[in-house]
């Protein structure tokens, strides 16, 4: 029983780790309906920056936490306004040249990487201890990254919800023409986005890397574990993601758990293409009209 | 008969001539008999796995260089035809027939890596040319291909160090976590076998994907069994994970030793004072009271400004013994080198070079390293220690 | 006549070479040329999915490596000899692929490009958790004897791919396969079964994919599970496809060969940063010229597709003359009770609705009234919440759309669907192949339509070069090659001018000569009023008036509603 509830616990913690990378494409998804395939490179980029400012200056993360995600903010409004912003096609077309975009962006920033931090796994020393409570070890990183993954989805949800900027980000969500037709600069909302969602990133890269260790090459696996989650909760849809998140780290824990740790890792894609096959608009996702 | 080869010389030359028209090639012109002997490899020289090939390719150039300053190979110079392969097998492979076919080589070397290696192995073979093999895995060895020769320490006995040590203290069970990848696994299989030999019961035994990045349940099953020791045939993510969980979730035991991981220095600055106290393997340590080691240090260090790391001694060593045979011998006859390599016993940096009939290396050994107060400290076998093990490992 | 020239010399080049190979003495050069034919031909097999059917798949590489598995196994175990083993690896693939792709192409975009990416990864991680693969290890076997061999044949398979493509881009079954790429909805209109097309495209591409992992096997004589789905497989054919053109029939050639000297150029000098340039160049593909080198090509009038089966046959003959009218008096659509609703808002509620043969009936009504929904549910591109719908006498079972489309039930789009890639030719021509098996016939009857609509001259052209009123024309032109029974026109005449309207009216009226009952939904009534025998008003999801046209129009609810006064009132009176 208590190992249930310690398996319990340590996966819904995890899917505080998933959530915490996957909100920032997530976003961006919503607003643009981009899928930025350079998201999981964003994420170690952050996770180095930190790095090097704990191994250079001794800053821990927390600290690095906010000057990673500024860097990347800079970086993801140069991609938006440099890169995506230009691609004009719609529809299919435009969602294959985004795509592609965004690949190429990919290895241009894990290459990048590579050259200034080399391949090897780099990784920071930060709350490594736990958390006692009663008979359960809450191992305290992983407590502290999850908590601030629910504070930023929480964060999110209220400045999209309250705020004129995070409504017009909501607004260009549902309809760019809509928006734009009530006097919203899309291409600023779209800016917005698109930089605010690879801050998201950048942050999350400088928590996630205290609990594992970040090669400039493992960006891509970053990439698909967020975009299976949020695809899971459907697209742009923030509750669903959370949910998908927690269901994510709870398959994960107990297959491993239970099934071994090698089904595991069959059984998150097996999870994933079923759900997709059975319900393509994800968990919480709205079926779209023909 | 000299006519024949002659003649099909000139008709490649000319086929060669052809081909670079089409604007496809470009090959250096054939190689005059008594020019340099030359010396070719594929070494994965960019991309993310070259750090350790990068190693390896500075050990080969050291040899070479020492080689050349005492004289040469057979009263000739040696020269190394390195090429980046990428860490791509294809690439290798195309690669090694190059070097082969149009470079005409005399020696080889092997790439980095065992699965370039085994790619490579096929045609090396084909072609009738030694290869020192810097790969850990046996598989190629087992009688498949007998122009290759196996120069490092054969995979399944990085750990007998770690448990030896163990077997010392008396300790008698082991969890053991392997990464479902070709060298953990066949790590692994050694693990099992030396624990069994020395009276160890293995009570746990999961292998995991390489992907795996959450390793809380798997540390708690593992915990859950209550061994004495924790060993990881892993890599250096696998490892941090492995001790990350077990620290943040106190699962404990009196030893934690993992294949590699913590013979990186990356694995003492991500874990920081975590990782004090967990024992790794080394096949090769700057201390090692080896032939020339001390030598090789100081003369690795002059010339590329760091200390050699394990590949660059296998590296080094395996370019020195294939120079050797080839002295004993006197010729470039590939079969008389590669028997004399199977027959010889020669004192190397890395340990004592020794084959057996097959060339699987049952020579070279390894060591058991433990971290303490944020150092790397030799601790196993005795003999060539630096600092006395410490064990059992403090509770978290 | 040039581009005939240019793809014989590229072809006769490809030909050479292999033979030049197998005769030569270097075995590098035959491994370099083997690893780029390799590359070429799992580019084309890459682009016959993502090029010319549109689903970008991040996993091809999942057939790649089971062909490898496949075919090694077979020699291994079987002790099968290559050439068999090699089509064994596509059977497999085939067999595979067959019942994935009616699972996977469900998905659409980027979901069947990352199911696929996860396909990839579950046969990596079963390759190496099972033992007659050798696991993680991997196994060897007898590899080819010669290299030389093996390039040789590796370039004859890539040839023999690219001459594949080009050959199925001039059958019925490429010019389907474009119409899907370009709009799947609108194919399925014009009597394409998607759904087969897709799943056949989908397991050619992986038996592609599959010959090159057997022929990898074959020459390497190694094959462990990271190597076999090693994704940078994936990356090198996407890029390739892209920077050569994707859909076309050379793009994966000359974007192999653009990248391949692109890429050997920088690892020469730049060995670091070439994996960035690449990168670098994606990027710059994807946002200045999304069509690769083709585009550029094409702009130029070299390597065009030509168009199938052109150019059209000349009119000479009468049509044969229509099929005997039927009974006037039984109708042909009937429909009752028909409704649905989106979420909350109820779209259409309990309409019947009544088509005789050889008659109009227009459907008119505000915007929002529910008539392109009513079309949706008839045509069986939506399914009815409730009520039912009888053709031709009998009750009509659920049907996918191109089923209807070819039983009788054609339609257009209230915004015009039209193929960008295809021309006019094509357009009609894909149409009249859903009806007809015979090339001849088929060719015959829409080059009798388009001499109908007054297209003919401008057969060659693409949609994107017609006039909007033109565009609508040819959309009615590839609904009426499908001889429909009943003929739904979804504002068909919108911004069309008097003469084009006068054409419409010309053909609409040979249709009904021929007993086909027409159905036409128009904002504007006198557009269609001088053909219609019958109107029916819909507002709010329901009838609200129907009968002669004049006596429609003088009806008060319609003025209403049209005037939109007492709009409560209006509903109330509907309901």
């Amino acid at each position: 029983m208590l190992t249930v509830i310690t398996l319990a616990l340590l996966g819904l913690l995890w899917g505080g780790v998933y959530l915490l990378m996957a909100t920032g494409l997530n976003l961006i998804y919503g607003v643009m309906k981009v899928v930025n395939l350079a998201h999981g490179d964003f994420i170690v980029l952050g996770g180095l920056l930190a790095f090097s400012l704990f191994a250079e200056a001794g800053l821990n993360p927390l600290a690095a936490f906010p000057i990673a995600a500024l860097v990347l903010f800079g970086i993801g409004a140069g991609v938006q306004f440099g890169l995506l912003e230009r691609i004009t096609a719609a529809g299919s077309e435009g969602e294959l040249r985004s795509l592609l975009a965004t690949f190429g962006l990919s290895y241009v920033v894990a290459n990048a990487s590579f050259l200034v931090w080399g391949s090897q796994f780099q990784s920071v020393p930060f709350l490594e201890g736990a958390v006692q409570a009663g008979p359960i070890a809450i191992p305290a990183g992983l407590l502290a990254a999850s908590l601030a993954a629910f504070a930023a989805t929480l964060l999110i949800h209220l400045w999209l919800t309250t705020t004129i900027t995070g409504k017009s980000l909501h607004a260009t969500a549902q309809s760019a023409l809509g928006a734009a037709s009530c006097g919203i600069d899309v291409r600023r909302v779209r800016l917005l986005a698109f930089a605010l969602g690879s801050a998201m990133a950048g942050g999350a890269g400088a928590l996630v890397i205290t609990l594992i260790p970040f090669q400039t090459s493992t960006g891509g696996e970053l990439t698909v574990h967020a975009f299976t989650l949020i695809a899971l909760g459907g697209l742009g849809n923030y509750a669903g993601a959370w949910l998908a998140a927690e269901l994510l780290g709870l398959t994960e824990v107990f297959a491993q758990f239970y099934l071994g740790s090698n089904a595991a890792a069959a059984v998150i894609y097996i999870v994933f293409i079923a759900v997709l096959v059975v319900r393509p608009q994800g968990l919480l996702g709205q079926a779209g009209r023909v | 008969m000299p006519n024949t080869a002659a003649r099909r010389a000139r008709r490649s030359a000319v086929r060669l001539t052809i081909l670079g028209f089409l604007g496809l090639l470009v090959t250096p012109a054939g190689q005059a008999a008594e020019g340099p002997i030359r010396i070719g490899l594929s070494i994965t020289e960019t991309g993310p796995y070259s750090p350790p090939a990068v190693f390896e390719l500075q050990g080969y150039k050291l040899a070479v260089a020492r080689i050349n300053a005492a004289g040469g190979l057979l009263g000739r110079p040696v020269e190394l035809v390195a090429y980046d392969d990428q860490g791509n097998p294809s690439t290798a492979v195309q690669l090694y027939q190059k070097l082969l076919t149009d470079d005409r080589v005399d020696l080889l070397v092997s790439p980095y890596q065992t699965d370039l290696t085994s790619a490579v192995a096929p045609i090396v073979n084909r072609a009738k040319k030694v290869m020192p093999s810097l790969a850990a895995n046996t598989e190629a060895f087992s009688g498949r291909f007998p122009y290759l020769l196996q120069a490092m320490t054969q995979t399944t006995r990085y750990m007998i160090p770690v448990i030896d040590l163990a077997a010392a203290k008396g300790y008698q069970t082991i969890a053991l976590l392997v990464q479902d990848t070709q060298f953990p696994q066949q790590l692994a299989a050694g693990v099992r076998a030396e624990a069994a030999r020395r009276g160890l019961r293995i009570v746990f035994d999961e292998t995991f994907a390489p992907t795996m990045t959450d390793f809380s349940a798997l540390v708690l099953k593992a915990g859950a069994s209550h061994p004495d020791m924790i060993v990881g045939a892993t890599y250096l993510a696998d490892s941090e994970g492995i001790m990350r969980a077990a620290k943040s979730q106190k699962i404990g035991a009196k030893m934690f030793a993992f294949s590699i991981g913590p013979v990186e220095p990356e694995f003492q600055k991500g874990l920081g004072d975590t990782a004090d106290g967990v024992f790794g393997t080394t096949l090769y340590f700057p201390t090692l009271k080896t032939a020339g080691n001390a030598e090789f240090v100081q003369a690795f260090t002059a010339m590329f400004g760091r200390a050699p790391d394990y590949h660059a001694a296998v590296a080094y060593a395996s370019l020195n013994v294939l120079a050797a045979a080839v002295s004993t011998v006197g010729s470039l006859d590939q079969t008389k080198i590669r028997d004399t390599l199977l027959a010889t016993t020669a004192p190397t940096v890395a340990g004592e070079f020794h084959l057996d009939k097959t060339g699987i290396q049952i020579g070279y050994t390894s060591y058991a390293l433990q971290w303490q107060h944020g150092k790397q400290e030799l601790v196993w076998p005795a003999d060539q220690q630096t600092a006395a093990p410490s064990l059992p490992h403090p509770a978290w | 006549m040039r581009d005939r020239l240019i793809e014989t010399v590229l072809f006769g080049a490809l030909l050479v070479l292999a033979f030049v190979i197998a005769r030569s003495g270097s075995a590098y050069l035959a491994q370099t040329l083997f690893n780029a034919a390799l590359a070429i031909l799992l580019a084309i097999g890459w682009n016959v999915i993502g090029g010319f059917t549109g689903y970008v798949s991040f996993g091809q590489v999942s057939f790649f490596g089971l062909g490898a598995y496949i075919a090694a196994l077979a020699t291994m175990r079987l002790a099968l000899p290559w050439p068999a083993a090699i089509a064994a690896a596509a059977l497999g693939a085939v067999m595979l692929a067959l019942p994935l792709g009616l699972i996977m192409l469900r998905l659409s975009g980027i979901f069947f490009a990352l199911g696929m990416f996860g396909l990839a990864r579950i046969l990596q991680i079963s390759a190496s958790a099972m033992r007659v693969t050798g696991g993680p290890m991997g196994m060897s076997f007898d590899a080819a004897e010669d290299p030389r061999v093996c390039a040789a044949v590796m370039l004859l398979a890539a040839a023999a791919a690219l001459a594949g493509t080009r050959l199925m881009l001039r059958t019925r079954f490429g010019l389907r396969l474009l119409a899907i790429r370009d709009d799947a909805v609108a194919a399925s209109a014009a009597g394409v079964r998607v759904w087969s097309v897709k799943v056949l495209a989908f397991c050619l591409s992986a038996a592609l994919a599959a010959v090159g992992g057997a022929l990898y096997a074959w020459n390497l004589g190694y094959l462990d599970p990271s190597s076999a789905f090693n994704g940078t497989i994936e990356l090198q054919s996407v890029l390739m496809v892209t920077a050569g053109g994707i859909g076309t029939v050379w793009g994966p050639l000359v974007g192999g060969a653009l990248i391949s000297v692109l890429s050997t150029l920088l690892w020469a000098r730049f060995p670091m940063e070439q994996q960035i340039v690449l990168g670098a160049l994606t990027m710059l593909i994807a946002v200045a010229m999304p069509g690769g080198a083709m585009a550029a090509l094409a702009r130029a009038g070299v390597l065009r597709r030509p168009p199938i089966w052109a150019p059209p046959p000349s009119v000479t003959a009468e049509p044969a003359p229509p099929p005997p009218a039927p009974d006037r008096r039984a109708p042909v659509l009937r429909c009752s009770g028909l409704g649905i609703r989106f979420g909350g808002v109820v779209a259409v509620k309990a309409v019947d609705l009544v088509a005789y043969p050889a008659e109009m009936l227009a459907i008119i009504g505000p915007n929002g009234a529910g008539k392109s929904t009513l079309f949706n549910l008839i045509s069986a591109f939506a399914r009815p919440a409730t009520g039912q719908i009888t053709f031709d006498g009998k009750r009509l079972p659920r049907l996918r759309p191109e089923r209807l489309a070819r039983s009788g039930i054609a339609r257009t789009f209230q915004t015009s669907r039209l193929f960008a890639s295809l021309t006019v030719w094509e357009t009609v021509l894909l149409a009249a192949l859903s009806l007809h098996r015979n090339r001849r016939k088929a060719r015959g009857e829409a080059a009798r339509i388009l001499a109908e609509v007054g297209l003919l001259a401008q057969w060659r052209e693409v949609p994107e070069a017609l006039p909007p009123g033109r565009q609508r024309l040819l959309e009615i032109a590839r609904a009426l090659a499908l001889r429909p029974k009943v003929l739904l026109l979804d504002e068909a005449m919108a911004g069309m001018s008097a003469e084009e309207i006068a054409r419409v009216h010309a053909a609409l009226r040979h249709a009904m000569a021929g007993g086909c009952a027409v159905v036409a939904i128009e904002h504007v009534l006198p557009a269609i009023a001088p053909l219609a025998a019958r109107v029916q008003v819909l507002d709010f999801g329901a009838t609200i008036a129907e009968g002669h046209p004049h006596a429609v129009l003088n009806d008060p609810a319609v003025i209403t509603a049209y005037l939109g006064v007492e709009l409560e009132d209006a509903a109330g009176a509907a309901a």
